[in-house]
């Protein structure tokens, strides 16, 4: 069985809270708690999502350098000396990305 | 002392055949792409600045949890991941700008003054007399001219090439993590949008139990079953997951409705479809998020194939894929135009 991402254990259970609002029969004061507690599980959803974006932060940084690299070689003489390291930055995001599929803090 | 004329044709005879072999990158497949390009960076905009204003109310919500301190905290490390990914996409496009410049045969000279040694080594020919007795009459002389002329400009072609060559992991790997946000932009605009439907959708749910435990104390007649339907018709409406009909079970002291218990009914059922009618209109606006995020995936998938492409020697390949990116931005503009539509 695969483990779920916090992201989709949130989207499951503001689903099924849904179903209880929606439910009829349900009595008042299980509905309006469902509710409530639907607003709370939307803004987790939204940090962790903004936590996800944190994540892949340093390796969008590390590529960010190397694109400026190339782009200061091609204007500049000697282009592939001065990317001699790109090699070496690409497996540094390679690790980075692992790292942040990893998946943001958990709930 | 300037060299023999006809050593200088032997010299750079073999140069110029070489190089002018070399593949080029056409220059109106490169300017199909970054001016395609620029449309995915103002969309990537616009994405990312909507979502930083998300991220600054989340900080001051009552739910969000953590003292003030580290709010701010967070905040701040979620600010600057948005600013990190405007500020690769501008480094993507001054990149952009530099391989453009240098198809179009701006001298990388001309770009930032400098160059390069080959460059040097050619002026110490001294081609400008080359250039001007090329105007004579002598044949070998306009050829050799020619081929300066040709050696500069696979100067520049072979640059522009090594340039694309050398960005295509970081930049295929940038518009992959850009790809990546795109789920999680997904995950902040669209709940951002239900928490405004929240209130009509709680709303139908409270008036469809008041509803349900009205019925219940009346008999079935053609007016409550016909209301039934009503309410029931404004709930399938709202396309919910799970939804389930209000089933008429009238308990086993139900009475005859009367006149001012349809009245009621009737109020109820009207206040139900109102309700289901604004949770629709926010529900399009979802409806064309998510058709918006995904274009935009798709558009960066495609961005990054004739990204690729523009390196590849098979001329068919760079316009296949360049062609399906500009359909793909066509389509990311419709769905900006939709989404705008539906608010």
């Amino acid at each position: 069985m695969t483990e779920r991402t916090p992201v989709e254990l949130l989207k499951e259970t503001i689903a099924k809270l849904e179903e209880l609002s929606a439910d009829v029969e349900t009595e008042d004061a299980v509905a309006l708690e469902a509710n409530k507690q639907i607003t709370v599980l939307r803004t987790k959803l939204q940090e962790a999502a903004l936590d996800s974006m944190v994540s892949r932060t340093p390796a969008l940084e590390k590529l960010s350098l190397a694109i400026t690299t190339i782009t200061n070689s091609a204007v500049h003489a000697g282009i592939g000396d001065k990317v001699a390291s790109l090699a070496a930055i690409m497996d540094e995001v390679h690790g980075l990305l692992d790292l942040a599929k990893r998946g943001p803090k958990t709930l | 002392m300037k060299p023999r004329i006809d050593k200088l044709f032997w010299i750079l005879g073999p140069c110029v055949l070489a190089l002018a072999g070399c593949a080029s990158v056409h220059q109106e497949t490169l300017n199909s792409y970054t001016n395609n390009f620029s449309a995915v960076y103002t969309q990537a905009q616009d994405l990312y600045l909507r979502s930083e204003i998300v991220a600054e109310g989340i900080a001051d919500r009552p739910e969000t949890e953590g003292s003030v301190t580290s709010k701010l905290k967070d905040l701040e490390a979620r600010k600057a991941a948005f600013q990190t990914r405007l500020a690769a996409l501008d480094i993507i496009g001054k990149y952009n700008t530099v391989i453009s410049n240098l198809a179009a045969g701006e001298s990388p000279e001309n770009l930032k003054g400098q160059i390069t040694q080959f460059q040097q080594g050619l002026i110490s020919f001294d081609v400008t007399p080359i250039t001007k007795l090329a105007q004579s009459a002598t044949p070998f002389l306009g050829v050799l001219s020619q081929g300066v002329a040709l050696v500069e400009d696979a100067i520049k072609r072979n640059k522009l090439r090594a340039a694309i060559n050398q960005a295509q992991k970081p930049v295929s790997a940038i518009l992959d993590i850009l790809a990546e946000d795109a789920g999680s932009l997904e995950d902040i605009l669209v709940p951002e949008l239900k928490r405004q439907q929240d209130p009509y959708r709680s709303q139908v749910d409270s008036l469809s139990r008041r509803l349900n435990a009205r019925i219940k104390e009346l008999k079935s007649t053609s007016e409550i079953e016909a209301l039934l339907e009503k309410a029931s018709a404004a709930r399938r409406s709202m396309n919910r997951d799970g939804d389930k009909p209000i089933l008429h079970r009238p308990s086993a002291n139900a009475t005859d409705p009367t006149p001012s218990d349809l009245d009621a009914l009737v109020l109820l059922v009207g206040q139900v479809e109102m309700s289901a009618i604004e949770f629709k209109k926010l529900e399009a606006q979802v409806q064309a998020q998510y058709v918006l995020l995904n274009t935009y995936k798709n558009t960066l998938s495609a961005a990054k194939r004739a990204f690729i492409a523009l390196a590849s020697n098979v001329e068919a390949s760079r316009i296949v894929a360049t062609r399906d990116f500009i359909k793909q931005t066509l389509e990311l503009r419709k769905a900006t135009l939709q989404l705008q539509e539906a608010k």
